[in-house]
Formats: structure tokens, sequence, C-alpha cells
């Protein structure tokens, strides 16, 4: 075990509507993440993923709103500061995003230049914009990035191009957290595996000390993060390395999710695809039991009354199923 | 910057209106430089004097005389003395003395005299003609006798109790211009009150581009504030100002002008005072299409994420969304700016603009002019110069934005 870097305790956060209902977007969210290591966040689409990012970020601005819970970075915990004090010793040094549209993420009427500037003038009010250049320089050269872009306005960039940018702009404080939401999904192959070696190369060269990667697309998190945990209607359904969960996913919706990944590889051509039936709950009424009952093929009746805790087996695996690991494993291989 | 500048004066559209706005306010700059002086001082005692050039009788005859002989300049003044009225007494005269005429050409004034001098006899008494006709054909021979003869006008200078002779004029001197002091020459005439129209025009051009200026800075800063607050803080600040927005919007924006220029009263009312209250009352259109611009900007990304790093409201809207909306505030601003002209022109014809005795505008032009009936006498160098200002104007103003949008909005390339 090593050093515990971010620890995340029943997280609970909440959008509230127009018509002034509650939609409980992430609900009691806890993992902890470990010094060098990666942790990457799969799921479907509205399963919270980004709202749990934007979370931890401490972004609640109307409609969303914080309810309970601790963000504790490096024995510091940063939930319920003011925007001020976050914005001086927080973001950047010790948590950084990068955004899920990273290519509209450039205001685009500044030069990259300046939004260096900014990040560490709000750590550093003192810094002299000839050695913010010097540092600057230094960290795109070492990351790859022409030193030219530092002159450039966000359209004279290409997408990847912006993408890396955005990363190098983000990681220049080194902080110890970084949370990636899709920093690659918009992007032709190219241009993701370069995204994929830069943050590679930030971890191998010690710029940030853990990650979260959040993305929809499962053989990217096999590739890249060292653990992988899915999330379902606002709550974790389960976590493992990234190998145990792609071969042996415990979890039926996390089962379900491993099945629907198409590979590219011989011999897969013409095989079908299993899908989720139905759709995920509405959070604004979540349903009392398993939220994944309603889509779940071996769902019982108690599965709809029983509250499910989070159950760990395994070396620090951990999962939210009324059935036993054996159970499920029987069933999958019946199947 | 460089490259929306070089894309901005490509566009023809905008060149014109900015090349006709350039030469009003070069107009203005240069003109004064070689006709100093206030431009409502009364240089004549005359009403609506035409344009021309004018020089003083006195100053003229005391200037050195030429004597030009040109051809047929005698005939030319003769010509001009005698009027078609008189021509057609003559010839209904002749017709009553049963003198033949038909030899005559009426046109031909040398002969026409010549005829009326040989035959015209005041003592003969012609039937059926009363005494006053009679008498109109004894002054029309007065007068038709003075043309004729070599009469010679004496100067004359007191000196001492005694007339000294100072110049003789003969009918064929001449008076070269240049040597005359104290000509003023009016291109455009002058006005009810003796004053030099293109002078005064110069100025009032001036002046209410200032009010025009004032009244679209006004304008703007207040709708582009409350725009921006109402889109990008939303809610309740959003409600308010929309509210309060919309109560503006309703009450018909002229009548609010002319109820408070009238409250404020003349002697408080100058041409600045003037111009804020346009801008007061102008600023509703600015504040909703800058908020309807806001709303569609508060939500892109980079600007979700300035606020997901802490900056201010202040800077945020600073810095990611004013330089969005920039290009389109420059559009509403210059036609404010054009709106503003003819608002002030509009009120001060109505006689309630600015106080009419510290500096002209051409709205109080234009009031001076109607008061004075300038229309129905046909001076029309008193009003209609002004109206093609104020045309000119709004004309190369809205010209500008026509061509500043086809730049910045591509949907209206072409």
């Amino acid at each position: 075990m090593g050093k515990v870097i971010l620890e995340v305790r029943d997280l609970k956060t909440k959008y509230v509507t127009r018509f002034r209902e509650d939609v409980y977007a992430v609900d009691g969210v806890s993992f902890k993440i470990e010094e060098g290591k990666s942790l990457g966040v799969a799921g479907e689409s509205g399963c919270g993923k980004s709202t749990l990012a934007l979370s931890m970020m401490g972004y609640y601005f109307p409609p969303l709103h914080y309810i309970s819970g601790d963000i504790i970075i490096d024995g510091k915990n940063i939930s319920g500061l003011d925007p001020d004090t976050v914005r001086k010793s927080i973001l950047g040094t010790e948590i950084s995003y990068i955004p899920q549209a990273a290519m509209n993420a450039l205001n685009p009427t500044q030069k990259i230049i300046s939004f260096l500037e900014d990040v560490i003038h709000a750590h550093d009010a003192k810094a002299d914009k000839s050695e913010i250049r010097e540092r600057a320089e230094a960290r795109f050269a070492e990351l790859g990035l022409p030193r030219n872009v530092l002159d450039k306005h966000a359209v004279e960039l290409s997408g990847g191009m912006k993408q890396r940018t955005v990363i190098a702009v983000s990681t220049i404080l080194s902080p110890k957290v970084l949370i990636a939401d899709e920093p690659s999904s918009a992007l032709d192959v190219t241009s993701q595996k370069m995204v994929i070696k830069m943050m590679r190369e930030l971890m191998e060269k010690g710029y940030i000390k853990s990650m979260l990667f959040i993305t929809h697309e499962l053989p990217l998190l096999y590739n890249v993060t060292d653990d992988i945990m899915v999330m379902y209607a606002g709550q974790i359904v389960e976590r493992g390395t990234a190998r145990e969960m792609v071969f042996d996913p415990v979890h039926p919706y996390s089962h379900g999710l491993m099945g629907s990944i198409l590979v590219p590889e011989a011999g897969t051509r013409g095989s079908t695809l299993t899908a989720i039936p139905g759709t995920p709950p509405n959070l604004k009424k979540p349903p009392q039991g398993c939220r994944f009952a309603e889509r779940c093929r071996y769902a019982k009746d108690e599965c709809r009354y029983h509250t499910i805790a989070d159950k760990p087996f395994g070396e620090g695996r951990s999962y939210r199923c009324l059935m036993s690991v054996d159970e499920l494993r029987e069933v999958y291989r019946n199947e | 910057m460089k490259n929306t500048l070089r894309q901005v004066f490509h566009s023809s559209k905008f060149l014109t209106g900015f090349l006709i706005f350039a030469a009003i306010l070069l107009t203005m700059w240069i003109y004064p430089l070689f006709n100093p002086g206030n431009p409502l001082e009364m240089i004549g005692v005359g009403t609506f004097a035409q344009p021309g050039t004018y020089f003083s009788l006195y100053d003229a005859a005391t200037t050195r005389t030429e004597t030009l002989r040109l051809p047929d300049a005698d005939e030319k003044r003769i010509t001009n003395l005698v009027s078609d009225a008189d021509r057609a007494a003559m010839i209904e005269w002749f017709g009553l003395m049963e003198i033949d005429v038909s030899e005559v050409d009426a046109t031909d004034i040398d002969a026409l005299l010549d005829l009326w001098l040989e035959h015209y006899d005041p003592s003969v008494k012609i039937k059926g003609m009363t005494q006053a006709r009679r008498n109109f054909f004894k002054r029309l021979d007065k007068n038709l006798r003075q043309i004729r003869s070599a009469d010679t006008l004496l100067v004359m200078h007191q000196e001492d109790e005694e007339l000294v002779e100072k110049a003789r004029i003969t009918k064929t001197d001449y008076v070269n211009v240049s040597e005359v002091a104290n000509v003023k020459r009016l291109p455009l005439g002058t006005d009810n009150f003796g004053r030099d129209v293109l002078k005064e025009l110069v100025s009032a051009t001036g002046t209410s581009i200032v009010i025009g200026l004032i009244a679209g800075t006004v304008a703007t800063l207040i709708g582009l504030t409350l725009g921006l607050l109402a889109g990008y803080v939303g809610g309740l600040a959003d409600d308010i100002i929309m509210f309060i927005t919309n109560i503006f919007t309703v009450i018909p924006g002229f009548v609010l002008l002319i109820l408070i220029s009238y409250s404020i009263g003349q002697d408080q009312r100058g041409a600045s005072v003037v111009a804020i209250v346009i801008g007061l009352t102008s600023w509703t259109w600015t504040a909703r299409s800058v908020r309807s611009q806001v709303i569609s900007l508060r939500n892109r990304d980079h600007v979700n994420l300035s606020k997901l790093s802490g900056h201010s409201l202040f800077r945020i809207i600073v810095t990611d969304i004013l330089p969005y909306i920039a290009s389109y505030v420059v559009m509403a601003f210059i036609l404010q700016v054009s709106s503003g002209i003819l608002a002030e022109a509009q009120l001060s014809l109505l006689g309630l603009g600015p106080k009419t005795t510290v500096t002209p505008t051409l709205g109080l032009m234009m009031n001076w002019a109607m008061l004075y009936s300038a229309h129905t006498n046909g001076s029309w160098w008193a009003y209609f110069p002004v109206i093609l200002t104020i045309t000119l104007i709004s004309f190369s103003l809205n010209l500008m934005n026509t061509g500043l949008d086809q730049v910045f909005n591509p949907t209206l390339r072409d």
C-alpha cells in the first residue's frame, strides 16, 4: 500500500431543477487513490461521472449543490472552502481538471501564455512575465509541445494540439491530483494516442501524483489506468484493478458493460454485442433498493426493497449487489 | 487586431460611410481655422440674406476704381434695370398712342428706349386713362430717362462742417472685389438673425455630433451594464432588470424625452444635459439585445471553466464575455450615436432642445428656420443644408454599421 493521495468520503451532491426538485447525481461516493496510481471511472451517460469531477473541483454553482462528504488530498480536507481560498491555494497545486470539451475550454480571444500567467499569478502574484515564460517553455518542451504555441490563440491550434495544450496548462503547477474528464473522446486515434502518451509522461515524470480518468471508452481505461471503478446512477457499483474489471467483472452492470465492448480483433466480425436493456432510473426519485434492479437480468424481488451496501472482497475490490461473488460468477459461467 | 481592421476597411460600405463621416469631421476641424469667431455673431441686420458675396457700399466707393471696357456691359446693365413689366407698360403706351412698334423688337431694349424718349410727352392726354395711370407713366418716364443719363455719383465726406468730395463714381466704374475691405462671402447666406449660415452649420454639426456621442455613450453604457448583468447573473437579477427594461420599452421614448426636457426648463438645458437625457431614454434596446447575446454565451465551456477557477464576476464578464459581444456593442453604439443626433434634432425642432444662446445645434437651426418661416418665404439656404447634413451624418453612420455587420456576421457576407 502506497501513501493515499486522494480520499473521497461519502460525497453527496445534487442538482436542483427549475421546479425545486432535487436530483441526486452523486450519491455517497467514496474511494481512495494511492500515490503514483491512476483510477478510471466508467459508466454510461448521465451516471454522474462528470458531476463527480465537478463536485470534486468545488464547482458549486446553481443548479449544482453540495450536500455532504469530504475530499481529502494529502491529509488536507478541501471541501467547503470559499472560492477565493480554493483559487489561491488548491486549484492547480493540489487538484487540477481537464475539461470534457477541451475544444472550447480556451477563451478564443486570449493567447495561450495568458492562461499560464493567470494560473501562476493566482498562486504567486509577484511572478514576473519572463519568469513565467521560461517556466512554460521548459515544461512545454519537456512534454513535446512546440514553443510557438505559447503565442498563439486557441483557434490557431488543431484539436489534438488544443487538448494537449489544455493538459499542459492545467498541470503547470504539478498538481497532486489530476481529474481528466473524457480528455480524448473528441479526438481522432492519432491525437488520442498522443494525449494518452502525454498523460503517461506526466505520471512517469512525477508532475502529477495521481489521476482520476473519466471516460466511457472501456478499452482506453484498460490501457491507461491501474484501477477501474464503474458508476451507475450516482453510485459506485464495482471497483477493482483494470485487469480484474475487464476480465472478471462481478456486478451485473459491470458485466453487461464489459460485454458491450467492441474489440477490433480478428474473428470478432459478425459477433453480436450484448446490450443492457432499459434506461437508467430517474434520479429525482431513486429506487429504494438496488438502482440497477429494473434492468438487471438476475434481479429478484428482494433486490427492489433492500438497501445494498458496498461489499468488499478480494484484494481491495468491492461491489454493490445482493448476490454473493460466487453466486454471480456461477451465473455468468452458465450463460 | 490588425487583420480585423484590414477586413473592416476592406468592406466598401464601411469605407464609404467612414469617408463621408471623416470628411464631415475634417470640415468641422478645418473650417473654423479659416473662418474663426463666434458662430452666433450677427453680421448683418437683414434676415435671410441670399447666398453670395457681400461688401459694404461705403468701402467699395472709397476703394480705387477701375474702368473696364466690356463690349456689352452697358446693354446688360440697362437690360437688368428695365423689368419685363416696364417693357409691357411701354408697349401698352405705344399702343394707346397708336405708334407703330411692329418694327421694334420687344427684347431690344435699346431700340425700345430710343422710341420712348422720342415719343413720350407727359402733356398728351389720352381719353379714358385714369389720373393714377397717367402718373404711373410719368414715373416710368422719369426712371427710364435716368437710365440713359450719364450721371455721376458723388461720395462726400464731412470735414469741419463742410462736405468734401471723397470719390466720384461713374456708371462705367468697376471695383475689384479683392481690394474692397470687409468683404463677406456667404456661400449659404444668412439666417433670420443675420448670422452666417455656413459658419453656424459647421459649429452646429460639431455640437450635434458631440451630443450624439454623449447620448450614445450613456445609452450604451447603461444598456451594456444592465444587459451583461441580466444575461450573465440570471435568476432574480435578470427578472428585476428585465422588468425595468420592459417598462422603459413600452413607454414611448420620445414622449418621455419631451416630458423630461420640458420639466428641466430652458435655462438648465445645455447641450450636454440634453445629450444625457437622450441617452437615459434610449438604452432599452441595447440592454435587451446584449442580454440575449450574453445568455447564449454564459454556458460556453470556457466561461464555466473560468467560473470553476474562481474568477470574479467582473473578470469573467470583462475577459470571457465582453470580447465576444464587442463588435456587436460597437455597432449598437454607432446606431445610438446616429439616433441620438436625430433625437436632438426632433427635440430642438419642437423647441425643447438646448438653450439657444450658447451654441447652435442642427436641431436649433431648423427650429429657427421654422419659427421665422424660412420654408414659406423660400429661404432654402436656412434649412436645406441642415437637413442635408443630418442626412449625411446618419447615412454615413448607418453605412458604417451595415459594413461592420457584414464583416462581423459571416451569414451576411456576399
